[in-house]
């Protein structure tokens, strides 16, 4: 009489093992195209910066829509001159410093990942801290 | 380019399809790989200088690539997205082995996050010691997971009965 108490055990062997060719088949069809992939990612960071440009802007023109919105505020309301002044200088800085921070010479970007990750690094520490200091002291 | 920096595009280099084929097996579609990539990079990059060889570099490679991929995972809304190898020209290949891979990603796919992080460190062959040193359990739990895993892995394969 066949024994097949192991059929099954052999059977999902037999499937992991191939799931592991797969895997390996995987890796190496990445390395054969490496060139493709590089540039793959390199446009997709650049995709990335762009839209983060685009926000910039977007801040920039909303910035340039309130500061002399407030000025206007501040008169009507009769608020002191010294708060109104106050936000306005701390909204400009905000936009100058958004600028700063995230505008990256996107299209004279080098395609080295390691000056890429270096920028996106800085990018990313410098917008924390942004934040940290942005935050409270505009809604205190 | 200074030396460490040259290191770092060095070991970047060598380990791209590692890094590649864990974001690949935690996201649905190709944004998601790239976008997946980015942060490993970054990571990898942040933690570069403190990386002082305790471990070999394919370890922390896999170490970083993976507690990156699952946090993000953890994070993520879920959106609808498309199969990463529809109408994807990545790899120039014939359709059935796309067919495989697509299997595979499925499967792997369908895990939780962390069952996914050791079902490909074992799919790597490494051992359940250095399993258990890249996700943070012990040996014994890392076997004890495997074997749960292997069990779903077979429950996926196995056509249900009518």
């Amino acid at each position: 009489m066949e024994d097949f108490s192991n059929t099954s055990l052999n059977n999902n062997n037999d499937e992991l093992d191939a799931m592991r060719l797969q895997l390996a088949e995987l890796k190496n069809r990445i390395e054969r195209n490496t060139e493709l992939n590089e540039k793959h990612m390199m446009s997709a960071i650049k995709r990335k910066m762009r839209g983060v440009h685009r926000s910039i802007y977007r801040v920039i023109i909303m910035g340039l829509v309130a500061i002399p919105l407030w000025g206007l505020i501040g008169y009507v309301w009769n608020l002191p001159w010294y708060f109104t002044a106050f936000t306005i200088v701390m909204l400009s800085c905000s936009m100058i410093a958004d600028y700063i921070i995230n505008h990256v010479d996107v299209d004279h970007m080098t395609d080295n990942m390691t000056d890429t990750a270096r920028k996106l690094v800085k990018m990313k520490k410098y917008r924390l801290r942004q934040e940290f200091i942005a935050f409270p002291v505009l809604t205190g | 380019m200074n030396n460490q920096e040259q290191q770092f595009t060095q070991i970047v280099r060598e380990h791209k399809s590692t890094i590649y084929s864990v974001c690949y097996m935690f996201s649905k579609d190709q944004d998601e790989v790239d976008d997946l990539f980015q942060e490993v990079l970054i990571k990898l990059w942040q933690g570069f200088d403190k990386f002082e060889g305790r471990s070999s570099l394919r370890t922390w490679v896999y170490k970083v690539s993976l507690n990156t991929c699952i946090s993000i995972d953890r994070k993520k809304k879920s959106r609808p997205t498309q199969t990463i190898l529809e109408g994807v020209d990545l790899f120039d290949d014939s359709d059935t082995d796309n067919r495989q891979l697509d299997m595979l990603h499925g499967r792997i796919t369908q895990l939780p996050p962390f069952d996914r992080a050791i079902v490909l460190l074992w799919l790597e062959s490494m051992s359940y010691d250095e399993i258990g040193a890249i996700v943070g359990i012990s040996p014994k739990n890392v076997s004890v997971r495997l074997f749960r895993i292997k069990e779903q892995l077979k429950k996926m394969s196995t056509p249900a009965k009518s």
